[in-house]
């Protein structure tokens, strides 16, 4: 099964002591829309693509750099040597299907490379925030995850877990992406928002302001929010200007 | 050409599968497509054309193709051209449900270890391209070249744009080319009705890529005919 995750690596990299940022395909796109900041304000460089069956097939062209040639598809990685982090884009739903098989190559592929933790970026409907004058943003995180103390520091919620079994609706393949995790015994944090489909680029920033208080890869000194670039293929995406012919 | 008013959603909003209500692995998690015949190929496919949609189906007279391989499920046909000089395939597919978009490609894998060239033409609503430009010509072509195909191409057809993306089979067809490092070309065809029939640089394009000489006049549909006003 795993031979049908291919992977495709542009160049050689010591990925041990690094962080994985990964987007859950969830409500909103925030995750990915999260990721498509940190990618395009930190200018990482594209260390692989992956072709996999259990995800739906999108392609064009860089989506960072409208002058581009290079194609970019459904999964790819990128690194920041700066900041010892690496962010698996993702940018297409996973087939359920193929979805366990997928997740699970990923993370044996991150754990030969030797990465420190991973944090997983998600979204859940709004309408399931129970405590509504909380913030809307909640964690949750393994019990070998080494980010305890800012999150205790930072006085966040913790997601609510009333079942027997683990679920953040709306948000995409979070939870089995956690359970995989635990079972091969490595730290992960979850961070998710409650929102609703609309215009989520402010949710993506709100997202990327939170990630950097426990993983601080911008400037904490400085307004987060200057230090951050939408990426060239966020223009357009409520479609094209007004005709000028309706006037 | 005026497209105010229209609801364009990102395509990836409407396709993901809601998984908050799959609790058991459902029964169909294990069905997978297949082939109706044994897939067998001796020989290297010159040039290997996937028409993906309805439309383009009613441009390929297929009466005088032969038909090597099929799945009904999907409505995927592959048939063989034979000429003096090349060996082409040409497949058509239509009315596929998107999630199942990886999966065909795994079934059209063993024909690409074969193949020199891979094109794919697809047509998709004017709506769903995304330009800065007012006017927009009635049919727009563009295409997305695998690295290998890039400085490679005969084609004079210019790239597409970002942020405009192509999805689907196609899709997932040149990816796979170019994770191969092998040619792969897809152009879409940016069209105001996808199921008009004369659309002159479309014909044109299939003429110059030589599946053209089959072309049907028009469509032998309804609403075409003089039956209705």
């Amino acid at each position: 099964m795993s031979q049908m995750h291919l992977w495709k690596f542009f160049y050689e990299s010591d990925l041990s002591g690094y962080t994985l940022v990964i987007p859950s395909v969830a409500v909103g796109n925030v995750g990915q829309l999260a990721c498509d900041l940190l990618i395009s304000s930190l200018k990482m460089k594209k260390l692989a693509s992956v072709y996999s069956p259990a995800l739906i097939p999108v392609l064009g062209y860089d989506p960072y750099d409208l002058k581009s040639t290079n194609l970019s598809c459904s999964c790819e990685v990128y690194q920041c040597e700066s900041k010892n982090i690496v962010v698996l884009q993702i940018r297409a739903p996973l087939v359920y299907k193929y979805a366990r098989s997928f997740l699970e190559n990923v993370i044996s592929t991150f754990m030969t490379k030797q990465i420190k933790n991973i944090i997983l970026l998600t979204s859940s409907y709004a309408h399931e925030n129970k405590l509504i004058s909380t913030s809307p943003f909640r964690y949750l995180m393994t019990d070998n995850c080494s980010y305890e103390e800012e999150i205790k520091k930072l006085n966040w919620t913790k997601h609510q877990e009333d079942q027997t079994r683990l679920r953040i609706y709306g948000g995409g393949f979070a939870t089995m992406f956690f359970e995989i995790c635990k079972e091969n015994l490595l730290p992960c944090l979850i961070l998710y928002k409650f929102c609703s489909e609309g215009d989520n680029s402010p949710d993506a920033y709100d997202m990327v302001h939170n990630l950097n208080k426990v993983l601080p890869v911008f400037n904490q000194d400085k307004d987060i929010f200057s230090q951050l670039l939408p990426p060239a293929s966020w223009k357009l995406l409520f479609g094209g200007p007004t005709p000028k012919d309706i006037y | 050409m005026s497209l105010f008013g229209e609801v364009v959603e990102p395509i990836s909003r409407n396709i993901w599968e809601d998984w908050d209500e799959i609790i058991i692995e459902r029964d169909d998690s294990n069905s997978k497509l297949h082939w109706d015949n044994e897939v067998v190929i001796n020989k290297t496919i010159d040039s290997f054309y996937l028409l993906d949609g309805k439309y383009l189906k009613q441009f390929v007279n297929t009466t005088h193709l032969q038909l090597i391989n099929t799945v009904k499920e999907v409505n995927l046909n592959i048939y063989e051209i034979h000429t003096h000089t090349h060996n082409k395939y040409i497949c058509t597919i239509m009315d596929y449900n998107l999630i199942l978009s990886s999966e065909i490609v795994q079934l059209l894998q063993p024909y690409f270890e074969f193949c020199k060239n891979v094109l794919t033409v697809q047509c998709i609503s004017m709506s769903e391209y995304r330009t800065n430009q007012l006017n927009i010509q009635p049919c727009l072509i563009r295409g997305i070249y695998t690295s290998k195909a890039l400085n490679t191409s005969e084609l004079d057809i210019p790239k597409l744009e970002q942020p405009n993306i192509l999805s689907g089979v196609p899709a997932g067809v040149i990816t796979l080319r170019q994770h191969l490092d092998q040619m792969g070309i897809a152009l879409i065809c940016y069209v105001e009705y996808t199921e008009d029939y004369q659309i002159e640089e479309l014909q044109k394009l299939l003429h110059k890529l030589e599946i053209g000489s089959n072309i049907q006049k028009g469509p032998s549909i309804v609403l075409n005919s003089n039956l209705y006003i």
